[in-house]
């Protein structure tokens, strides 16, 4: 019987889509072509700040590049021991603080944001009842929680890994309730057809379908927490690169202070960065 | 199904219908675009309930889908997420029976449908009708009772609708399954079926019954015999009939 079906079966290959991707050649070459571009714009900004300097025109004490690299050096790689500098060596100890505050803060908002969204795009009840909820807490701007995490969790690190999970939960919940909705219905029912149970349907089809706008809210998190734990590091704790930084102020140490925001910036790319890598691994598609 | 009627916003698409479709049998109901094709076959997978009458499917009345009812939709509706041999083992994994035996089965399908090769790709790496063969091994790896299956190719090249109706017809003679087709493409009706239905403009009815001859081979070349002029001849008199019943 399966004579007759293989003999004029289809072979596959003749109608196969050609969709294969290119290849290695030229990949390293177009990889080095893009940094090039993307360090155009920073270089430029960067040599007119320099001249700028130079020539005693930057406006409020806004230290030369090369004075901020300097600084920055000597932050990241100085001896705390033989430098007259306070701040020689520190760097690393504020970046494990707020890294660390960023990471808790995230994973916690993760774990709550995913599942919620996935009820609430996925149901109609938990969806009128609770959307509206979010959406009007989303708009609550992250400083204004700043005395509320300081009068129920005190001055202790938790109130900073609050605000900052409460400001990275948002995005993900939203973007998580829109993948779900996304979904194309037949892809509910095809999972029915084929016997999967409520749960499965949720775990196995509505999860890893919305998954693409999981990550886009998992993207936009990850800046937000970046975001937060610079307010958050106003009170309560007595490191990290927020805290360094209005301490830079108050000791009048700007080159520290534009050291602090580069710092913040490259550490919010390349998270950005590494979620996206995740993603694409994850979703591939 | 038995005196089954359905309407949608008070639009009646079904009135006092009735279908039998024995086992093994191909039937295909072919009609006007929004007669009633789509809600017939929803209303038999279980993907909508009647709201009079009743479906019956192997003597079970049908309450909601499930795997004894597999159902291949216009669109293949694999998971992008998912490699083909995972879009396959998809329905057994679910049902908690996913076994060796069950493994070996799917991966044996796919070999037998020429997917062989593309176990691991996804399907937005396959042509349509790759897609389309890979939903149809999805279903049959369940030993389905009726496979259902509305317009599966009306989104193929006419190439590859005229081999996938081969390789149907050939399916049918393998697994003996029987099968519920929709289509508004007489050609591709008469072709497969034992029994072509023309079902009216809504509410549904069937207006024509063609039986088709089973001794005839499904081959291209059965549209050139006389005996397919004739039914065609007859579908499309069923057909026009239905029209001009709209326009009174």
């Amino acid at each position: 019987m399966t004579t007759t079906l293989r003999r004029s079966r289809m072979d596959g290959r003749d109608d196969l889509a050609l969709r294969s991707s290119a290849g290695p050649a030229g990949w390293t070459e177009r990889r080095v072509g893009r940094l090039a571009m993307g360090l155009i714009v920073p270089a430029v900004l960067v040599l007119a700040l320099q001249v700028l300097a130079g020539r005693a025109l930057l406006p409020g004490g806004i230290p030369a590049p090369s004075v901020v690299a300097e600084t920055l050096l000597r932050w990241v790689a100085g001896n705390p021991k033989s430098s007259v500098d306070l701040y020689a060596g520190t760097w690393w100890a504020q970046v494990r603080g707020s890294g660390q505050r960023v990471l808790l803060g995230y994973l916690a908002a993760t774990a709550v944001a995913v599942p919620l969204g996935v009820l609430v795009g996925g149901n109609r009840v938990a969806f009128v009842a609770l959307d509206h909820v979010i959406h009007a807490l989303r708009t609550v701007p992250a400083p204004s929680w700043v005395p509320f995490s300081l009068a129920v969790f005190g001055l202790s690190p938790l109130s900073a890994i609050w605000l900052i999970a409460l400001v990275a939960f948002f995005p993900i919940v939203v973007n998580t309730v829109i993948g779900v909705q996304q979904v194309p219905a037949i892809y509910r029912d095809a999972g029915r057809m084929l016997g999967a149970s409520t749960f499965v349907i949720w775990t196995r089809v509505l999860f890893p379908a919305a998954l693409p706008f999981v990550f886009v809210g998992l993207r936009l998190g990850v800046g937000m927490a970046w975001i937060a734990v610079v307010v958050s590091e106003l009170i309560g704790v007595k490191n990290g690169l927020g805290y360094s930084l209005y301490q830079a102020y108050q000791f009048g140490r700007m080159d520290v202070m534009v050291a602090a925001m580069i710092t913040l910036g490259l550490l919010g790319l390349a998270s950005d960065r590494l979620v996206g890598a995740i993603g694409r691994s994850v979703v591939g598609r | 199904m038995t005196a089954v009627s359905q309407s949608f916003d008070g639009l009646a698409v079904l009135e006092d219908f009735g279908l039998t479709v024995n086992r093994g049998e191909f039937v295909s109901l072919v009609g006007p675009s929004g007669c009633g094709k789509s809600t017939i076959l929803n209303l038999v997978a279980g993907f909508t309930q009647p709201a009079q009458g009743s479906v019956k499917a192997g003597g079970r009345l049908v309450t909601g889908p499930g795997p004894e009812r597999g159902v291949c939709f216009q669109q293949a509706a694999l998971f992008p997420w998912l490699s083909l041999i995972d879009n396959v083992t998809f329905g057994p994994r679910a049902r908690h029976e996913l076994d060796p035996q069950r493994r070996a089965r799917a991966v044996r399908l796919l070999e037998e449908f020429g997917l062989g090769e593309f176990l691991r790709h996804r399907p937005a790496q396959l042509s349509g009708g790759m897609q389309q063969r890979a939903a149809i091994a999805r279903v049959l790896v369940n030993e389905p009772d009726v496979l259902l299956m509305d317009e599966p190719f009306g989104a193929l090249d006419a190439q590859t609708r005229l081999r996938m109706q081969r390789f149907l017809t050939e399916v049918q003679g393998e697994f003996g399954c029987t099968i519920v087709f929709i289509t508004h493409d007489i050609d591709e009706a008469l072709l497969m079926s034992d029994r072509v239905l023309v079902l009216s403009h809504r509410p549904a009815r069937v207006v024509d019954e063609i039986v088709v001859d089973r001794s005839q081979p499904r081959t291209p070349d059965y549209l050139l015999t006389e005996e397919f002029r004739r039914h065609k001849a007859r579908a499309f008199t069923a057909l026009e009939s239905t029209f001009s019943d709209r326009s009174l």
